[in-house]
């Protein structure tokens, strides 16, 4: 095996997790190769190190504060598991409020603006709609009271206002 | 390795609150250094501790029973240092305290103390550049050192507490390593 081989099975020899293959693999190189040795004392050593750090300890109120904490909290249910990944899954959205805000009242304001005249234009469309239809009825009314009459002698006017039909 | 969980997960009301206080006991303080580790022994840290168990209670229902309670409890705590490192990047940053020597002496035991100062004082100043040393790494060589050469957590175990493949924890673990023989050669030479 090249050293460069031999880096990587020193990890594992290290750790206690080469094979026997990559053991005596390790060996025989070591033997031979003082870089390589050294390798693997420095990695022992390291290991032993870290190994060998203080561990840290929770503060006596750990648990107590813990305690407290937890009386506002409750286990979620599976449910309630699957909101809360839906939420993370579309937290973006949530962190935009002020987004959210604003495209509403933006729509808020347009409707406001547009709506009252649109309103307006369709009320008058209606209004002519209803004049010329009551105007064409009496029309008819009185076509069909006087049949064949003259009605350039007829002399009326056409109340716009109300739809009706006068004749004098 | 890591230590056979004896607790095992119910999702009954009582069997939850007697599980969850035992799980705190076993696990509080090996979560904490972790921690610790992970964030320069940032003053949150107990806080970040704590979120990690309030998460822990509030999930335990969705806990898969194959996995190792502390891996899972890793996997939590690796995740939440990572959204804060996230979100610190996006805040204004925070210079770090970096302890005193004086602050940390309580962790060696009193009885070394007591009994050869000087050797005392030289596990100090090795601890103390081993903890520097570990700061410097990434992150992500951080944590996988961290599992493995001081929680005692196998190449699998960590990769499920990472969320990585096997092959890049041993990856990462050559790397991070190799930072560390080289950030702390001086140390190594002079105590071989």
């Amino acid at each position: 095996m090249t050293c460069g081989k031999i880096r990587h099975a020193i990890q594992a020899y290290v750790d206690g997790a080469a094979t026997r293959a990559e053991r005596e693999a390790v060996d025989s190189h070591v033997d031979r190769c003082a870089a390589c040795a050294q390798l693997l004392a420095d990695s022992r050593q390291l290991v032993g190190m870290l190994a060998a750090m203080p561990a840290h300890r929770v503060s006596d109120e750990f648990e107590r504060n813990l305690q407290a904490a937890l009386r506002h909290t409750a286990p979620v249910s599976g449910s309630a598991a699957w909101w809360e990944r839906f939420r993370l899954q579309f937290e973006w959205r949530l962190r935009f409020p002020a987004l959210v805000a604003a495209s509403s009242l933006a729509v808020a304001m347009f409707a406001a603006v547009v709506t009252p005249s649109y309103v307006h234009y369709q009320e008058q469309v209606e209004q002519r709609e209803r004049l010329v239809y009551s105007a064409v009825e009496r029309h008819q009314q009185l076509e069909r009271a006087a049949p064949g009459a003259n009605w350039e002698a007829v002399e009326g006017s056409i109340e716009l206002t109300t739809g009706s039909v006068v004749v004098e | 390795m890591s230590s056979t969980v004896s607790v095992t997960l119910h999702n009954s009301a009582v069997n939850l609150e007697r599980t969850f206080e035992g799980l705190v006991q076993e696990y509080k303080n090996r979560i904490y250094g972790y921690i610790c580790r992970l964030t320069n022994d940032s003053p949150d840290a107990e806080d970040i501790t704590q979120e990690v168990f309030i998460r822990a209670y509030q999930s335990m229902h969705a806990f898969r029973h194959d996995a190792a309670v502390d891996t899972w409890l890793y996997r939590i705590a690796t995740n939440l240092v990572i959204d804060r490192f996230r979100r610190a990047k996006r805040a204004p940053q925070m210079v770090p305290v970096v302890a005193d020597a004086d602050d940390s002496l309580g962790e060696i035991p009193a009885s070394n103390r007591d009994s050869d100062p000087q050797a005392t004082a030289q596990l100090f100043e090795l601890q103390k550049q081993v903890q520097k040393a570990i700061q410097s790494l990434p992150t992500k060589l951080r944590s996988v050192v961290v599992l493995h050469d001081m929680e005692g957590l196998s190449y699998e175990e960590v990769a499920q507490a990472v969320g990585c493949p096997v092959g890049t924890v041993k990856s990462r673990l050559f790397n991070a390593r190799l930072l560390l023989r080289r950030k702390l050669q001086h140390y190594m030479e002079g105590s071989s």
